[in-house]
């Protein structure tokens, strides 16, 4: 009996002294352990903390349509992780370290822009065997707004740098004449299964029309009148409509 | 040590369908295979003990204090196997000062320590006698520390022994509960997750007790075998008849709530049943085989031994085959569920297969050490405290 | 030894049954007394000084916990599969470099003309990890190319951070837990590695860290969102596949997010709870 005694003042003894000071407070945990938790610092910082840096490749960026992919992104790739090199000072003052460059473009931007299944089609992707016969990817675009050659020409989807440099807006309204039957004479269309193209998207409107003249997006109607298109005209006429104001709506 | 506490477990396993990417690395391996099987033979011992010290079944007086030593072997290393695999041991005490209720891990530290306790108390109660005849005569170191084991108690007369006898009796009745405890809640810590598939069901505690008691007695048979072989001593038949008999009724049970597992599991066809046959026919297809077999086989033998009435050196040859066999069987069980249940992804689209590491902690080499131990630490026990009946003793 | 053959058992059934009530009695009477003693031991260790030192708004300083419910979204229409987010969560969180420890992951399933059951990998199936060339790297490789291929989506996967989190439930000593603003943690300095959250969590979200020895997940970047940024993999996800916010902000974006799709989560008859809503993923889907 006094062993059992023993046992049990042991015991709640034990359960006074032993448990960390912080338990309970909050709950079946330490509280302690979240503050430890919340006060790790950030590694990933904002793109803006490296404008002061990169003034130039920043401005770049940040009006093109990179603008989505954090600076991080691509050159963070070049490291492996915090554990197997750290960058020093990154951890205190990620913005003036510099950013490490990545190595070969080729296997970088292909995790993105490689056509694999699953893809969604709005995504831009290349069959990386046959575009642009290996060349690094930096070669013809920049990579801080790649619809720009490094020399800042645009680059159109279906022409490539060299195959006719900027759009021709007069021609491209020549054209849209043929348009405005179905899809209204400013581009905004009076039906409903017509749509509009007013103001679209310059790329995505030369990816239409490629693939309808392709076959991959099938429309009896559409296809007739891509196919007589040359990737001139395709730049053109979707510069010409992409320039189209996005006030009017009816 | 560093090798020890990290070769091996960055083994992946290799899979086929789909499986989560944190699923390739097995979190549970041999260790947690081993445990519930050495805790196992804790309870089918004790049991065992408990049908003399509490029921009064003569049958199994020859047994019962070896029983109880072979109880508190196992139950002394199965602590081991669970520290083993800890990643933080030196935690491990957290279980009891901040034991979270609503885990069923926690009910170990408490129902373990109560268990261990018990158990330690009822040998003292059933040794006493011994004990004090051992502290008065034996000399030396030996000499304190039966001295010391008496706890002061050297009270021999009428009284005192029918106090012993009481308190063992209750001791062994409160046992019964407590074992069955200790071996539920390991199938309840299974059977309670619904994120795997394969251990999911109302029926694994119990499975996990009956199982336990088979493999407990069998493993109690061939302990009493051999330790009457080495001892020279003769084999009292009516005992070993007495545990075919309840070898057998847990048998039967044990197949019976196992195969209903099985059988609803088949029947409901809910979705993953496809995952599950393939697993049946595959990773754990020579597992399954053996605890089949090696289940059916034995039931067959001791049907006959008990149909027959049996005695004599047939009775002893046939029990300690059907042990062996049946701790294979049981080891097996533990097996299909521990490792089983992880080879089937928790997506229910693919398999993977383990293969144990040889070395390591999570390794072969290690666990069987650890259960190799625990026998001979029974070999120590029965050396400090002779478990053996007077009708027992060599001529 | 003289044994208990000559020694008639005093006892008897009537006996028996009333000293076994007897023990019961006093072990219910002494488990009260314990409990209870119990009960006193928790109160004080509650009212201790660490109390003061945390306050009812939470433990991390200019942060109120209690004015935040955090949510987390997940557009598999718009998904990729470029695996930025998942090399970036591994950069953020000290997460191992291997291909079996993630804290989050994307799974890639193709329907194949005439199958009406998905191929379904992620950036661990073997093939996708010699596309990529080195445990460090992760990429989906193009082993569909030559396939008809007629339906195919990403899924980004990570910690559900249940509203029921069973691997909360099973943690022996309180080494994980629920915050008050809807956060699952891990504390790695009370966990002892026992692996039973790794075995609870329907969805695979846990993973034992072997540098650690503790077990580890997504946090929602718990160490950012306090201090008003985003997570790292929504931080850096380029086509807002993942979306975070606040629930309690009825102008966040994760509650636009979820008034215009129609949203679903993973497994939901495990009764978890979970906090990540999906749009888009079809009932292929694990």
């Amino acid at each position: 009996m006094t062993l059992l005694a023993v046992l049990a003042a042991l015991f709640i003894g034990g359960k006074l002294f032993f448990p960390p000071k912080s338990f309970w407070v909050y709950g079946h945990y330490r509280a302690a352990s979240v503050e430890k938790i919340a006060s790790v610092h950030p590694t990933y910082v904002d793109s803006v903390s490296y404008s002061a840096a990169y003034p130039k490749e920043y401005a770049t960026w940040s009006t093109g349509i990179h603008q989505v992919v954090q600076c991080q992104i691509c050159h963070m790739a070049a490291r492996q992780s915090k554990n197997d090199a750290p960058l020093a000072g990154a951890a205190a003052h990620p913005a003036t370290t510099a950013l490490p460059m990545p190595g070969d473009s080729r296997t970088l931007c292909v995790k993105c822009h490689e056509r694999i299944a699953g893809r969604p089609d709005y995504m831009p992707q290349i069959d990386v065997a046959s575009h642009a016969h290996g060349r690094q990817c930096t070669a013809c675009h920049n990579p801080h707004s790649p619809l720009f050659s490094p020399a800042g020409e645009s680059i159109a989807l279906a022409g490539g740098v060299g195959a006719g440099g900027t759009a021709d807006i007069a021609a491209g309204k020549k054209l849209s004449a043929a348009c405005a039957a179905c899809h209204g004479p400013i581009g905004v269309s009076a039906i409903a299964s017509f749509p509009n193209l007013a103001c679209q998207k310059q790329p995505y409107l030369i990816g239409a029309l490629t693939d309808y003249q392709s076959g991959k997006r099938a429309n009896p109607v559409m296809g007739g009148i891509a196919k007589g298109l040359s990737p001139a005209d395709i730049r053109n006429v979707a510069a010409y409509f992409a320039g189209l104001s996005c006030a009017q709506r009816t | 040590m560093h090798t020890f506490m990290h070769v091996a477990p960055f083994i992946a396993s290799p899979f086929r369908g789909y499986v989560y990417p944190n699923e390739t690395v097995l979190p549970w391996g041999v260790l947690i295979v081993v445990y519930p099987y050495i805790t196992g033979l804790v309870a089918g011992a004790f049991i065992v003990s408990s049908l003399y010290h509490t029921f009064r079944i003569e049958r199994f007086k020859p047994v019962a204090r070896l029983a109880l030593l072979s109880a508190l072997a196992f139950l002394s290393f199965a602590p081991a196997a669970l520290l083993s695999h800890l990643g933080h041991p030196e935690r491990s005490f957290e279980a009891i000062w901040t034991a979270h209720w609503t885990s069923a891990f926690a009910a170990f530290a408490y129902v373990a320590g109560f268990y261990a306790i018990l158990l330690i108390l009822e040998i003292w109660f059933a040794f006493r006698v011994d004990i004090v005849a051992m502290a008065q005569t034996a000399r030396g170191s030996m000499g304190l520390l039966y001295r010391l084991m008496t706890l002061g108690s050297y009270d021999v007369s009428e009284r005192a022994l029918a106090y012993d006898r009481k308190w063992t009796k209750v001791l062994a009745a409160v046992g019964i509960a407590a074992a069955a405890g200790l071996h539920g809640y390991v199938g309840f810590v299974f059977g309670s997750l619904k994120a795997r598939e394969w251990w999911s069901s109302d029926l694994m505690p119990i499975i996990f007790i009956l199982s336990a008691v088979v493999s407990g007695v069998a493993v109690l048979v061939l302990i009493y075998v051999v330790s009457s072989k080495v001892r020279k001593a003769a084999i009292d038949e009516s005992c070993m008849t007495g545990l075919a008999q309840v070898l057998w009724g847990f048998l039967i049970v044990t197949m019976l709530v196992e195969a209903l597992e099985y059988v609803e599991m088949l029947y409901r066809r809910i979705e993953g049943i496809g995952m599950i046959e393939q697993l049946i026919a595959g990773p754990i297809r020579i597992g399954l085989a053996i605890q089949v077999l090696c289940s059916l086989i034995p039931f067959l033998i001791v049907t006959v031994l008990l149909a027959r009435n049996v005695r004599g050196r047939a009775l002893i040859g046939w029990m300690s085959i059907s042990s062996v066999l049946l701790m294979s069987a049981v080891l097996a069980m533990r097996w299909n569920v521990v490792i089983g249940g992880q080879e089937l992804s928790k997506t229910a689209k693919g398999l993977l297969t383990f293969t144990p590491p040889l070395w390591g902690r999570e390794g072969v080499v290690w666990a069987s050490t650890l259960l190799g131990g625990s026998f001979v630490f029974l070999w120590v026990l029965a050396r400090l405290l002779p478990p053996w009946e007077p009708a027992q003793m060599s001529e | 030894m003289s044994e208990d053959k000559s020694i008639k058992d005093p006892l008897g059934r009537r006996g028996f049954m009333s000293l076994l009530g007897k023990m019961c009695a006093t072990t219910a009477v002494c488990s009260s007394v314990a409990s209870v003693a119990l009960e006193g031991v928790a109160a004080v260790a509650k009212s201790t000084p660490a109390k003061a030192e945390f306050p009812p708004a939470g433990p991390v300083p200019e942060y109120d916990w209690t004015k935040h419910r955090w949510a987390f979204g997940v557009d598999t229409t718009r998904c990729i599969g470029c695996l930025r987010c998942v090399e970036a969560c591994k950069v953020e969180n000290d997460v191992p470099f291997n291909p079996h420890d993630f804290r989050t992951w994307v799974e890639r399933y193709v329907y194949l003309e005439g199958e009406d059951k998905p191929h379904i990998d992620s950036q661990s199936d073997p093939v996708n990890i010699a596309a990529a060339g080195s445990p460090h790297d992760y990429r989906f490789s193009d082993r569909y190319r030559n396939a008809k291929v007629t339906k195919a989506f990403f899924v980004p996967k990570l910690c559900n951070h249940c509203e029921n989190p069973p691997c909360v439930q099973v943690c022996p000593v309180g080494a994980t837990y629920k915050t008050p603003d809807g956060v699952v943690l891990i504390d790695k300095d009370y966990c002892i590695g026992c692996r039973y959250c790794v075995q609870a969590c329907p969805y695979g979200a846990r993973y034992f860290n072997e540098e650690t020895q503790t077990t580890d997940k997504c946090t929602w970047c718990y160490h950012r969102i306090t201090k008003g940024l985003k997570p790292a993999c929504v931080e850096v996800c380029p086509v807002k596949a993942r979306i975070f916010g606040d629930l309690n902000d009825p102008s966040s974006e994760i509650n636009e997010f979820i008034r215009s799709h129609r949203i679903s989560v993973l497994k939901p008859w495990t009764g978890n709870g979970p906090h990540v809503f999906y749009n888009g993923i079809d009932s292929e889907v694990t």
